[in-house]
């Protein structure tokens, strides 16, 4: 288990390594110099020509990234060319609200999603089942955005129940206040997320309540709430933890799209500015940020399995 | 459903019966007939563009109406009024003008061309990236298994959106072929990893043995003998593939790095109209609406056709 | 229908327990009963200030924060429109003595300022001096303006610690420049110089923002960046500016929630630029008729065309796009906010003088002079914009009215903080696009001077965008700037202005204006041509009694 552990580990620090190599190679590919971002308007060659060498910009490429991962190791990420501020703080004051999206996001698609899917199975082809598998297919066919802004318009700007985006801080503004803001963003979010988790909780339930053993439990005369919480509920949401495990990874590390429309500052919203500014430290902050999620979120779902199911041997 | 491999033995039977049986499953799901008629409608539409913009919206949709009035009712109206803000749905522009003045039906019309388009070949794309890294993986195990899958996990281990943006962001052009290649590389993987599985589990079958015992070489039993088994669930999640893409490619464009102005797709619609939304909620809702309808109708047809050519999830 | 209930169920409950609170409350009417003392405002603003420090900030919304908390030697009369372009002292004692030869300023400074808690000691004219060599050790955006005083070159390249050209004697206070410049104090009256304690800048060198000592009626309390800014009044501070008690700044909100509060008098101004879409809707209302506010800004939007770069270096060429660019059409993608422009120098300014060379749009005439050109049939070419909404949509409105005359042309758009570092580079060759400039000091050179003398033409952060090098007019600039008549300068800017247009570099199309929306309870709006919303002279107007 430990060797295991172990190796799975150092894999974890390699794709780290080679994401953020990925990263740098692309951004090198763009014609853009920082050094005059920096200087602002009325710059001189000389102060350009000395910025460029306070930010190491005049080495090549290979060295500025070996000096990143060095930096890197020690959980400096560097200043940003655009705001001067440090990378790291600027991204953990981000994360917070990445944090309360998906969280909150999660809590309304697993409580809709699962309660559908569970339903949906047990009356097969029933008309309740078919409205709710189309819910279910709108909600996987919407473009996240676009919900937003109909969210926006309607509960917003027409019927003026929510704030036209933006986020509260709990410090701030209190429990509700930070709650108002999010909602619309939550269940943007959700809908799209819960068709998903809806399809799937119906497919695995179908396909368990087929298997023999539940045939068994049933032909021995149990109750069939007992069969279906104790035995198929059990069994048929294992994958769908997996799957929670691996969105929850993705959505930790910004949700672009999301935040973009409901102006939220966290971590996507981040990146996606950094890009577009050419920020090259912000970019590698936060693509690191989202990959150590996405990559962590995989690790925690292997051992998972491998705590649950005994048949997974450690390779 | 989520286990590609897990279907794989009803979908390698591609005989004549096996193809009657689907086609007759096929036939009684009707929303997925209406996804496919409301797909044949969209392509005809798409093909028939510039027709149907010419002989029934009678709008260009390049045309600007900055300065122009028109006749509505009664009155005399600007179609972009002097504080820049278009007209809404009415008689002469059905689904109102956007903020130069353009014709939004027509640009749906349009736009539905440019995002049909980058969503296929995109599809076609990660396909041919998929199904050579999937089948060379499976086909060849052990070693080169193990690193072409370390490959896949890298990729993987990017925010998907975020290394499409960085991509886009660092091409100088941002012309349809570019976006083609972006989207069909990002997502890849997803076809890989089915191909892979099905790969895995056809390679061990009597007929490829015997194809090996015949003497052929790897490249003739990769391509000739197990591929073309591999053609049902190619097509089930192809489909599927193509309403991931056409969300894809509207998120890029929505987030100004997908299809370039003045050429209209649905995500660059709604990326121009957003600034408007509250107040001019036709220029972005139509677009939306339209992508809603159209995803909606690939999915209930790749659904279809998965229940058609696989009975047992049904 | 099992899938809609817990749905529903969560979204009632939502509204239920969060109140909605559909459609404006009313608000209690508030009579105006002049300036008053007390309370405290709300300030908003989506990405506030780029820094605090005077010596780095270099945005409009850090301009108007600023002069609350710092002064500088010379101010601008606290008023809008022409009214406001005059210079009066600040912490000088009196308006300079100039040497008969324009060279040598002297101030003297007054001698009963104090910098704020807890440093509490008297401003001294070394502060001054310092203030301004820190602008070179720190790399400002505001070197530029500073280099004709004696030294300065020497210390920008590192040759020397301090400018030689600034000297001090007890109070006085004298400046050394190497070449006559009428609009040097128009220079010391930018935020850049405004003065800073050598002790506390030197105590923290990279987050003086979050430290500042100052000498302005408030202080900063707290500044927690993209949350909130909070001023409290400066208690060593004796003068008499400065209303309310506390100004808050909340930092973070979008501009269109921030229209939304201020609907409600939640929060009383958005220092931003409003969202274009709020405008057609307050201006149909009349329950905001006396909120808008709507006042003239030095500025200039245009269309350049780069003379380097074929086939722009036609004259008749670019006369044909001055033709072919119907303006009316762009003031409306820019929500009617301002005037169109024919000239250069923006109207607020005395020497102003209202153009039309190109009347238009005249298609045929512009037809005509392509095919004089050699292009009857137009060419290809690209064009550039930043992608900060309006801009992509003005950018394609060019593009359709050039498409009319058989210029077709590629539109390419960058975030705007790579975009005008692009323009800034001659070597990359950019053919034509939109930009737009405004002032820095209220004076016709900072237009015409910085953006068409081709002698200014440099290989990074270039702002002769249309590479225009006109003998003659680099001449009468350069002969300008050292005038000290004014009615001179005014007449040669007037010459000038017409000159360049009429070699067609740019098409100017828009003169900005700005448009605010306030609360109901804010008085004392004014909007200063040069620094824009005074904070200082807000106040809260009287509740009326119910």
């Amino acid at each position: 288990m430990t060797a295991y552990l172990l190796r799975r580990l150092i894999w974890v620090v390699l794709l780290l390594a080679g994401v953020s190599l990925a990263t740098f190679v692309i951004f090198f590919q763009i014609p853009s110099n920082p050094a005059e971002l920096v200087a602002g308007k009325n710059a001189t060659p000389e102060m350009i020509a000395n910025i460029e060498r306070r930010l190491g910009l005049d080495q090549p490429w290979y060295v500025q990234y070996w000096r990143f991962l060095h930096r890197a190791i020690r959980g400096d990420l560097g200043f940003s060319y655009i705001t001067q501020q440090e990378v790291a703080p600027i991204l953990l004051a981000a994360f917070p609200v990445t944090l309360s999206l998906a969280i909150g996001a999660a809590i309304i698609w697993l409580a809709i999603g699962i309660p559908i899917g569970v339903l949906s199975a047990l009356k097969p082809r029933s008309l309740p089942d078919r409205l709710a598998m189309i819910f279910a297919l709108v909600g996987i066919s919407t473009p996240v955005f676009w919900l937003g802004l109909v969210m926006l318009k309607v509960f917003a700007d027409t019927l003026g129940c929510f704030p036209l985006g933006d986020y509260m801080e709990i410090s701030r503004g209190g429990f509700f206040s930070w709650m108002h803001h999010l909602i619309l963003p939550w269940i943007t979010l959700a809908f799209l997320y819960a068709g998903w988790y809806a399809r799937m909780t119906r497919a695995n339930m179908l396909e368990t309540l087929g298997e023999d053993y539940v045939r068994t439990a049933r032909a021995k005369g149990l109750a069939e709430g007992k069969v279906v919480f104790k035995h198929v509920l059990r069994n048929s949401l294992t994958p769908v933890v997996t799957m929670f495990g691996m969105d929850l990874g993705y959505l930790l590390g910004g949700a672009v799209l999301t935040e973009t429309v409901f102006g939220l500052p966290g971590i996507g919203g981040l990146a996606w500015r950094a890009i577009q500014q050419r920020d090259l430290p912000m970019v590698m902050g936060a693509v690191v940020f989202a990959a150590v999620f996405i990559i962590l979120a995989n690790l925690v779902v292997d051992l998972f399995y491998a705590v649950l199911d005994p048949r997974v041997r450690y390779r | 459903m989520t286990d590609p491999d897990k279907h794989s033995h009803d979908l390698l039977l591609p005989n004549l019966s096996f193809r009657w049986h689907a086609w007759r499953r096929f036939r009684r799901d009707r929303l997925a007939i209406a996804g496919g008629i409301f797909i044949l409608f969209l392509m005809v539409i798409s093909a028939a563009a510039p027709l149907v913009v010419k002989y029934g919206t009678r709008h260009s949709p390049f045309q600007q109406h900055m300065m122009d009035k028109i006749t509505v009712g009664r009155g005399q109206l600007d179609v972009v009024d002097d504080d820049g803000l278009p007209m809404g749905p009415n008689r002469v522009f059905l689904l109102g003008a956007d903020l130069t003045g353009r014709d939004v039906l027509s640009r749906v019309i349009y736009g539905g061309r440019v995002s049909l388009l980058v969503a296929l070949l995109a599809t076609g794309v990660s396909l041919v990236i998929g199904l050579i890294w999937g089948t060379v993986a499976a086909y060849y195990g052990s070693f080169v298994d193990a690193a072409l899958s370390r490959l896949m996990e890298l990729m993987m281990a990017f925010p998907i959106l975020l290394l499409a943006i960085a991509l886009a962001s660092a091409m100088q052009s941002s012309s349809l072929l570019v976006v083609i290649l972006i989207i069909g590389f990002v997502n890849w993987t997803y076809i890989g990893r089915i191909v892979r599985g099905q790969v895995l589990s056809l390679r061990k079958r009597e007929f490829v043995e015997a194809a090996r015992a015949l003497g052929a070489g790897d490249v003739h039993i990769m391509f000739r003998v197990i591929l073309p088994n591999l053609v049902a669930p190619l097509i089930v999640y192809s489909t599927l593939a193509v309403a991931g893409n056409i969300l894809f490619e509207t998120a890029l464009s929505f987030l100004g790095l997908g299809v370039q102005p003045p050429t209209p797709s649905w995500g660059n619609m709604i990326r121009e109209g957003m600034s408007y939304y509250n107040v001019a909620w036709w220029i972005t809702a139509f677009p939306g609406l339209a992508i809603l309808l159209t995803v909606l109708a690939f999915n209930l047809l790749g659904d279809g056709l998965r229940d058609a050519l696989d009975p047992r999830l049904k | 229908m099992i899938c809609k209930k817990p749905f529903m169920l969560i979204f009632v409950t939502a509204c239920l327990v969060l109140s909605c609170r559909s459609g404006q409350r009313a608000t209690p009417s508030s009579a105006d009963t002049g300036p008053r003392r007390g309370g405290k405002i709300v300030l908003l603003s989506q990405n506030g200030p780029d820094y605090l420090d005077p010596a780095l900030a270099y945005l409009s919304t850090s301009w108007e924060i600023l002069p609350a908390v710092y002064n500088g030697l010379l101010s601008y009369v606290k008023a809008a429109g022409a009214e406001g372009l005059d210079l009066i002292p600040d912490l000088a004692a009196d308006m300079p003595v100039v040497s008969s030869d324009g060279r040598t300023y002297t101030f003297v400074i007054k001698d009963d300022i104090l910098f704020g808690p807890p440093l509490s000691r008297q401003v001294r004219a070394a502060d001054f001096k310092y203030s301004i060599e820190r602008l070179f050790r720190l790399n400002s955006p505001g070197v530029g303006f500073y280099m004709n005083i004696r030294g300065a070159a020497e210390i920008s390249s590192g040759r020397a610690d301090h400018i030689e050209g600034i000297e001090i004697w007890g109070d006085t206070l004298t400046f050394h420049l190497l070449e006559p410049d009428a609009v040097f104090l128009n220079k010391l009256a930018m935020p850049f110089t405004y003065v800073v304690p050598r002790e506390v800048a030197e105590d923290h060198p990279q987050d003086y923002s979050q430290h500042s000592v100052a000498t302005g009626p408030y202080m900063i309390a707290q500044y927690v960046p993209r949350r909130r800014i909070i001023l409290v009044r400066n208690p060593n501070y004796s003068g008499h500016e400065g209303y309310v008690d506390t100004l808050e700044i909340q930092l973070g909100a979008n501009t269109l929630n921030a229209v939304a509060k201020i609907k409600k008098d939640q929060a009383d101004l958005l220092l931003d630029v409003l969202p274009p879409s709020e405008i057609p809707r307050l201006k149909g209302d009349p329950r905001y008729e006396n909120q808008l506010k709507i006042s003239p800004i030095g500025s200039l939007y245009y269309i350049f065309m780069n003379l380097q770069v074929e086939p722009f270096d036609d004259l008749r060429v670019r006369q044909a796009v001055c033709y072919a660019i119907d303006k009316g059409a762009l003031l409306k993608v820019w929500s009617g906010q301002g005037t169109i422009a024919h000239e250069i120098i923006p109207p607020e300014f005395p020497a102003f003088e209202a153009l039309n060379l190109y009347p238009g749009p005249n298609l045929e005439k512009a037809r005509e002079l392509l095919a004089e050109a050699g292009y009857p049939k137009g060419f290809k070419t690209d064009f550039y914009a930043s992608n900060l909404d309006p801009n992509p949509r003005a950018a394609e409105v060019v593009q359709a009215q050039l498409r009319q005359v058989g210029i077709r042309t590629t539109i390419r758009l960058f975030d705007s903080s790579v975009y005008y570092q692009l323009l800034g580079r001659p070597a990359e060759n950019i053919p034509m696009g939109l930009t737009g400039w405004y002032q820095d000091y209220p004076d016709p050179s900072n237009f015409i001077d910085v953006l068409f003398n081709g002698n200014r033409i440099t290989a990074v952060r270039n702002n002769n965008v249309s590479h225009y090098d006109n003998l003659e007019v680099n001449r009468l600039i350069e002969k300008t700037l050292i005038s000290m008549d004014p009615e001179t300068r005014k007449q040669n800017w007037r010459r000038l202005d017409r000159m360049i247009n009429a070699d067609a570099p740019i098409v100017p199309y828009l003169h900005f204006t700005n448009h605010a929306f306030i609360s109901s309870r804010l008085g004392g709006y004014i909007y200063h041509p040069s620094v824009g919303t005074l904070l200082t002279r807000l106040y809260l107007k009287e509740r009326a009694r119910l």
